[in-house]
């Protein structure tokens, strides 16, 4: 399985016992609950009177409340400790308050039903409400506060198998690259493979010659050209200006040119850098992935006579 | 002094992978100050977790650097460092990398968001 | 007595405005974040894109980055702290002022993709800064519920 990224980044709430049977003890004085609720108190074996409306709340979208910051700091001012402890402290003092709470009997791994944002507003708002009819005296945060807060999760996804196996043989063939690299000095065999053959460095040789040559080539054929062909074409030149024709075309092409060979030369140079092998039998057909690293070993066991 | 002074504003600084770093270094958060610190640290897999740790400290005593980023994968293996820092500057923020999406359950802060609700979950 | 009774109403309201903020922040904040990975990835995607191109893994690479032996320059953006949060104030490319331009520590001439690079990752330095905003509220507004929390007005 693999973790892929969050899709659903809304919070979830899993409703505590105590939040729950305070729902069921209110229902007479709602108005209208959202389809979510009542869908997890119709779970919880909690029926609501017929009256109720249901709301539903697919389009709603509720803005962030706002905050009376000088209340607020009214209110905490005269806390006796520095706001730095109690946040520091906090999590640690407070498991022996809240455990009694939110031992629900039930894990959350069961739980198949949660609160969303747009519940919780209307909770909020109900309760408000409730208590200007003095119904009773609940807080929102009295009731949450036994809840479980789930965050956004992840979803899990198989990872393809045809890409497992492709990534597998890969890197059983980085693996061994770099074994062949690590060990090419200790083996003997490996020792003079892949560079130090002359067959090997002729080769490579040849091809950088090849590019060169052909460079050199094709620029006297861009001078012969300036130099002859255009005289014959357009009639007799001056001997100067027919250097200065010939010259002309022959930079023309060997910067074009120059540009090509230092791009092949610089491709040369990076093959170089790999380890050189011959192309191995088993790694280019569609093979089950069984090699493991200590398999290597024996690869290149088996690889050996090609060396000589 | 004269240059710093004139420039107003903090740094972004980054630890992570390779791609993370040389990303936003081209988006232009990189800076290398007097003294030759650099304000981002590539971190591979043969880099220490006390490397790791020393470059996060490092960082959060310069004064400055504004934002920390760092990777997920990498926050989770200075995770006491990054839980025990818990004043606003420098922000620390957790960042998914190519290859480890975000996890909103290891990110320090909605941790601490959690805690608020079910401490319990958090001794485990 | 009504006075006390209106006190911690009014207290009561706050604390659950305060949740109810709290669980907005943390929906935005996770939000941001996968936006962020997004962008990340999709420049990740156009790096390696650029790799390839090229041939070779070593053309675009920890080893072009500069560190501490090279010569100091200066960052390109930078955060500014407001009353209102931080944003991200950029600079325009000057050598003479040790601001020197990213993409040329790669290649002189960078192809398209690598530039379309860059772009992606700007949007993420924004997403950096929104996230953090979004933190940094997150982070006070939970430190308000623990200090409103134990405030004597509420017991």
């Amino acid at each position: 399985m693999l973790k892929s990224t969050i899709v659903d980044a809304r919070v979830r709430l899993v409703p505590s016992k105590k939040l729950l049977d305070f729902l069921d003890a209110q229902k007479e004085h709602f108005q209208q609950v959202p389809e979510n609720v009542a869908k997890i108190m119709k779970q919880n074996g909690h029926t609501l009177p017929i009256r109720i409306k249901i709301i539903k709340d697919a389009g709603l979208v509720h803005k962030r409340p706002k905050i009376d910051y000088d209340l607020l700091k009214k209110l905490t001012e005269n806390l006796p400790d520095t706001p730095k402890e109690s946040a520091k402290d906090q999590p640690e003092s407070e498991p022996e308050a809240e455990v009694k709470d939110s031992n629900d009997e039930e894990s959350p791994k069961q739980v198949k039903y949660f609160l969303y944002l747009n519940d919780l507003h209307w909770l909020s708002n109900t309760l408000a409400e409730l208590r200007r009819q003095d119904h009773c005296q609940v807080f929102l945060h009295q009731l949450i506060e036994s809840c479980d807060l789930l965050l956004p999760e992840n979803e899990m996804k198989p990872r393809n198998p045809e890409l497992e196996a492709r990534c597998q043989r890969l890197r059983a063939e980085q693996h061994n690259r770099d074994y062949l690299k690590m060990t090419k000095n200790v083996d003997a065999g490996l020792k003079h493979y892949p560079e130090d053959t002359i067959s090997y460095q002729i080769k490579s040789l040849n091809k950088q010659i090849i590019a060169v040559v052909q460079f050199i080539f094709s620029v006297a054929a861009g001078f012969t050209f300036g130099f002859f062909g255009v005289n014959l074409m357009v009639g007799p030149l001056p001997f100067g200006f027919r250097i200065l024709l010939g010259v002309i075309v022959a930079l023309i092409i060997a910067l074009a040119e120059m540009y090509f060979l230092a791009k092949k030369l610089h491709e040369y140079d990076e093959v170089l850098d790999a380890p050189k092998r011959k192309p191995q039998p088993t790694t280019p057909t569609k093979r089950k992935v069984v090699s493991t690293p200590p398999a290597d070993g024996s690869q290149v066991q088996t690889l050996k006579p090609h060396a000589d | 002094m004269a240059l710093h002074s004139a420039i107003k504003g903090k740094l972004i600084s980054v630890i992570g992978d390779e791609d993370t770093c040389v990303g936003f270094l081209l988006g232009g958060v990189g800076e290398i100050n007097k003294n030759r610190h650099p304000n981002f640290m590539v971190v591979d897999k043969n880099t220490a977790v006390s490397e790791l740790e020393d470059c996060f400290k490092r960082f959060l005593k310069r004064d400055d650097i504004d934002i920390i980023l760092i990777n997920q994968n990498c926050a989770e293996l200075i995770r006491h460092v990054i839980d025990a820092h818990t004043s606003p500057v420098p922000a620390v923020l957790e960042i998914p990398s190519k290859d480890h999406p975000y996890d909103a359950s290891k990110d320090s802060i909605l941790r601490r968001a959690r805690g608020m609700f079910n401490p319990e979950d958090l001794v485990r | 007595m009504s006075t006390r009774n209106s006190e911690k109403e009014a207290a009561g309201q706050l604390l659950d405005n305060l949740y109810l903020d709290m669980f907005h922040l943390v929906e935005e904040h996770t939000q941001c974040r996968v936006n962020l990975e997004q962008s990340n990835a999709s420049g990740a995607i156009l790096l390696a894109r650029t790799r390839f191109q090229h041939g070779g893994s070593h053309c675009v690479s920890t080893a072009q980055i500069p560190t501490e032996n090279s010569a100091e320059f200066n960052a390109l953006c930078r955060v500014v702290d407001s009353t209102d949060g931080i944003s991200i104030e950029r600079q325009k490319v000057d050598k003479s002022k040790g601001f020197v331009e990213p993409l040329h520590w790669f290649s002189v001439l960078p192809p398209m993709s690598l530039r379309n690079a860059v772009s992606k990752f700007k949007d993420c330095i924004e997403l950096v800064a929104e996230s953090t905003n979004l933190q940094r509220q997150l982070g006070e507004a939970l430190d308000w519920i623990t200090n409103l929390r134990r405030s004597a007005v509420l017991n």
